[in-house]
């Protein structure tokens, strides 16, 4: 890290060099907390999407109509304790935040597996063939970005029908853009780097150059832009479920707790704010952990 | 410059020429026909078959491209299966909204994010540097349509201070607009502090300030210009994202635009309303991204005269 005389003016400002100095290390101490915190966090909610059933016994899209719209804490009609209340159809929130970040955690991983894969192979073959083939590709890019994401992703659940599949399809076709960009520019400047020039004039078959040579170095800024893509596509799902043209109703998810609990707003306002919690919560944390992921030396994003 | 305004239009058209192939390859692969649509369920074989060979589905593929082509530049997309209008009759109906949407918003979005980044920004790794970039992830990371919901709770329910839902007076407008811009702030100031952060490093202004030039005019004369490049680039390509945005927050607030018009249209099945909708938006992302390339150039005289970058 340069030392900057803005840094020193800051320092000087800040009092004595030996309070700057405490003060810098308790604020360096509270970053490294914060990013444990948020790890523990994600965890968390792995944790709980992985065990859900076994937590709680509760079925989360059976309606009950004896207990609708209980107050969190509330006693249900059959004896127990709705510790977060029930929706407008009687619905335990606890089963369903939990089923719902389920549903979250498996869409975005089968979505962002799935985007990163494909992303990751068009932006190799871009990135190391060139050609009429990149220039092909980069187009397409240009016209796909014409359509916002979530818009994109309407059309597509909407044409294709609102099955799990499809969601995952819809979003990994609007998410795969950031990964062929990010992998093609690795793979433009590798193809020129020395390693891969010997193997070239080795007569190394150019799948093996790509698989040995090339992928192991852009597979690192892919996995990089992996945690951002994973908050937006779950942020999406949660938005395509929340306009009912996402999951099935079958299917808990956060986005249609949410907007299940539109209709309740004035006399229930769990059942809205729950989920938006939980949902902000993990992108927040996801973005902490992946800002230390983008930046390994941990000090550039305060320059 | 004339030449180069020429060029940027020219790709501009090839991109809206590729966005009405790419949503014609998407109606033709998706399940289930146009035809079987607009019969419905019960209609017979026959029925099926004579509505397809109407609607020209039985010609080959490229035939089919050819008329879709044609149609599309005559902003011709059928009927609407459940307005009984022309479905871009419908759709353009809706743009006034949608675009008084998007402007309110990006307004606010740049009237509240520069200042608070130039703010953050002149002064890197401070407690307002860093309260404002936490504030900022927050605003960021919170989904749009929740943040909605809630102002709908709080503002029109709790306190009953501004409408829920719908259009009509500047007091519709005001939480919709709130909504749409809070991400689209975040960033703005996000990338401001970077961009004026990074400036304050650079040698032009350490000299400025050790030459005892106020502050203030320091930030004005010396940081800013130059910082602003940046913004602007990254601001164009948010413009999706934006839009992509006002798409769930017409929504929530069924505030009366092409946003709202779309889901209704694709719960109803009303395809033609769909791709309408869907190119519509398309060719506001391409005209307003023009633009944004547009100003680029006035701001960046290097590129205007096609100098040394």
């Amino acid at each position: 890290m340069t030392t900057t005389l803005t840094d020193k003016a800051a320092a000087d400002a800040a009092g004595p060099r030996g309070y700057a100095a405490v003060l810098g290390r308790i604020r360096n101490g509270t970053g490294r907390a914060g990013r444990w915190l948020a790890l523990a966090i994600i965890a968390g909610y792995v944790l709980i999407a992985a065990l859900g059933p076994v937590l709680d016994p509760y079925d989360p899209v059976s309606s009950n109509l004896k207990d609708r719209l209980l107050a969190p804490g509330a006693r249900t009609a059959a004896g127990g304790t709705a510790w977060l209340g029930t929706d407008g159809l009687g619905r335990d929130m606890v089963a369903q935040l939990i089923a719902g970040a389920r549903t979250s955690m498996i869409v975005g991983l089968c979505a962002v597996l799935a985007a990163g894969v494909f992303g990751v192979v068009v932006g190799l073959a871009s990135g190391y063939v060139r050609g009429a083939a990149d220039a092909v590709i980069m187009r397409v890019i240009d016209v796909q970005l014409a359509f916002p994401p979530i818009l994109l992703a309407i059309v597509i659940a909407g044409l294709f029908g609102h099955t799990l599949t499809n969601v995952v399809f819809a979003l990994a076709v609007t998410r795969w853009i950031p990964f062929a960009r990010v992998a093609r520019a690795s793979a433009l400047s590798l193809r020129e780097r020395d390693w891969v020039l010997a193997a070239r004039v080795l007569g190394v078959p150019w799948w093996r150059i790509i698989g040995r040579h090339v992928l192991p170095f852009v597979l690192g800024p892919a996995v990089a832009i992996t945690t951002i893509e994973f908050s937006l596509i779950i942020v999406s799902e949660a938005g395509l479920s929340f306009l009912g043209v996402g999951l099935p109703p079958s299917t808990a998810s956060w986005g249609q707790t949410i907007a299940s609990g539109q209709d309740h707003l004035n006399t229930a306002w769990w059942i809205s704010t729950l989920p938006g919690v939980l949902l902000a919560v993990l992108v927040v944390a996801i973005g902490i952990v992946g800002d230390r992921i983008t930046d390994p030396a941990g000090n550039r994003s305060r320059p | 410059m004339g030449r180069l305004i020429a060029k940027r239009i020219g790709i501009g058209v090839l991109v809206l020429w590729g966005a009405v192939t790419l949503m014609f390859l998407l109606v033709r692969v998706a399940p289930g026909d146009p035809a079987t649509v607009l019969v419905g369920a019960t209609a017979t074989h026959e029925q099926l078959a004579a509505v397809r060979q109407s609607m020209g589905l039985n010609d080959p593929l490229f035939v089919q491209y050819w008329h879709y082509l044609g149609d599309a530049a005559r902003l011709d997309f059928g009927d609407s299966t459940t307005l009984s209008q022309p479905a871009m009759t419908a759709v353009l109906h809706e743009t006034a909204a949608t675009l008084q949407l998007i402007l309110a918003a990006t307004v606010l979005a740049l009237v509240v994010g520069l200042p608070l980044g130039a703010y953050a920004g002149q002064r890197p790794g401070r407690f307002r540097d860093r309260l404002i970039s936490a504030a900022t992830l927050g605003l960021q990371a919170i989904p749009n349509f929740w943040v909605g919901i809630m102002f709908i709770l709080l503002f029109a329910g709790t306190w009953g201070l501004l409408p829920s839902s719908g259009a009509g007076g500047i007091d519709h407008l005001v939480l919709p607009a709130v909504s749409l811009a809070m991400p689209f702030t975040a960033i703005v100031a996000r990338l401001t502090r970077s961009a004026v952060a990074a400036s304050t490093a650079e040698a032009y202004v350490r000299t400025a300030r050790s030459k005892g030039i106020p502050e203030r005019r320091v930030l004005f004369g010396h940081i800013l210009g130059n910082s602003l490049l940046p913004v602007v680039t990254v601001v164009g390509l948010q413009i999706g994202a934006l839009i992509g945005g006002d798409v769930v927050v017409e929504n929530v607030y069924s505030w009366p635009g092409i946003g709202s018009l779309l889901v209704t249209a694709v719960n109803n099945r009303d395809y033609n309303v769909v791709q309408a909708a869907a190119l519509l938006i398309a060719g506001i992302v391409v005209v307003l991204n023009l633009c944004v390339d547009l100003l680029y150039l006035r701001l960046d005289p290097r590129i205007r005269t096609g100098g040394r970058a």
